[in-house]
């Protein structure tokens, strides 16, 4: 079984490579935001049309959240008091939905892409 | 009350059907059972593990751990099923036709079966720990819908696991001549979409940057996040805004898988009188 067990190690290593780190590309710019409560402190962010950016989320409560955004493409558990950063793709102009999906029926901001 | 029935519901299906799917695999190996449920129950400790550091994971690496945290699983996840793939094409047909194993067949036997308990305890770790963190959130939110929320939860937990068991069911009634294609289909589908989820906690993590277009936009034909969406993309790795990496992720394995069980596979079909072990 080692031929199969190295072929498959050499095959994740491969797709690994297959994508070369960002050494060189600049950082996206990063927005700041906060959940207290219930509500996203600032509700909405502003971003420009297919450019890359990154959330940075303080959960200001004792209990953890799970940050998603569907249309936005992550889904990410924030413990409570602590903070996390997630990378956003580039969106086409519009207005996207992210919630506390815990509490989604009241939790809920919106990224206006321009 | 809802709310929480989906969320678990929606958790438990996830973990549950990869749980199902390596049951079925592997119900006609020996003491595959007793495997899978301590791979289920190391899951089970693992999540609540995780979910007591899931600060300290989200913080690391620059406040990507949970992304790298994920690829991670994904990739070992990915690499064992692809290994069980083609032990199976290995062994799979002396196994379909004696259904008992011998010597050198059972102890590598054994290492294909940890290799599935190693997933049955991924899925119910990365799953579980998500459930893990959203009771302890009710719990301790103390409001006056605790209880219903709590209810919904474990409504949710009942509803997922019907699901499951029916899958596992449904596994079962395929004819024994086809079994071994289907299943080995369905954990080369499985795996492949585990490596496009993987490329894309790497996206997210800002390690891969190229190919990051989107191909495709089906989300408004089939959603990922409706109930359909959730279960094609748990099962099939289906994507309704996939990038171009994830696409080539996933095709990748899926030729890899299929290329080294054939190059790898049995080569005694042509000749069963010239049996050779490994």
């Amino acid at each position: 079984m080692t031929r199969a067990h190295t072929m498959a190690a050499l095959a994740f290593g491969a797709l690994i490579l297959a994508g070369p780190t960002n050494a060189g590309a600049e950082e996206p710019p990063t927005f700041e935001l906060a959940i207290k409560g219930q509500a996203f402190v600032p509700g909405e962010i502003h971003v420009t049309a297919g450019k890359p950016f990154i959330l940075k989320l303080t959960n200001e409560n004792d209990a953890p959240v799970e940050f998603e955004g569907k249309d936005l493409k992550f889904e990410k558990v924030v413990a409570g008091k602590s903070q996390i950063v997630v990378r956003v793709r580039g969106m086409k102009a519009g207005r996207y939905l992210f919630v506390d999906e815990y509490q989604e029926d009241v939790a809920k901001g919106f990224v206006i892409a321009k | 009350m809802l709310g929480a029935l989906i969320i678990v519901f929606r958790e438990v299906i996830e973990a549950g059907l990869i749980v199902g799917i390596v049951w079925a695999v592997a119900s006609n190996l020996a003491a595959a059972r007793a495997w899978i449920l301590s791979g289920a129950a190391a899951g089970l400790a693992g999540s609540a593990l995780v979910a007591v550091f899931t600060g300290a994971i989200a913080s690391a690496f620059d406040g990507y751990g949970q992304e790298i945290f994920n690829a991670c699983i994904l990739g070992t996840a990915v690499i064992m099923l692809a290994w069980h793939n083609i032990w199976m094409a290995r062994h799979g047909r002396r196994l379909a036709m004696e259904l008992h194993e011998a010597g050198q067949e059972a102890i590598s036997g054994k290492r294909s079966l940890f290799a599935l308990a190693f997933i049955v305890c991924m899925a119910v770790m990365r799953e579980g720990s998500e459930v893990v963190l959203f009771l302890y959130g009710i719990i301790i939110s103390n409001g006056a819908t605790g209880a219903s929320l709590f209810v919904g939860g474990l409504l949710g937990l009942g509803a997922g696991l019907v699901v499951s068991v029916l899958t596992f069911k449904g596994l079962l009634t395929i004819p024994m001549r086809h079994f071994f294609t289907v299943t080995n289909w369905l954990v080369t589908l499985l795996a492949a979409g585990m490596a496009s989820q993987l490329v894309g906690y790497l996206q997210q993590a800002g390690i891969i940057t190229v190919l990051d277009e989107t191909v495709w936009d089906t989300s408004a034909i089939l959603s990922e996040s409706s109930v359909v969406g959730r279960v094609l993309h748990t099962l099939i790795g289906y994507a309704d805004q996939p990038t171009a990496i994830q696409v080539i992720a996933y095709v990748a394995v899926i030729a890899f898988i299929w290329s080294a069980a054939r190059l790898l596979g049995d080569p005694t079909p042509a000749r069963p009188s010239k049996a050779v072990l490994t």
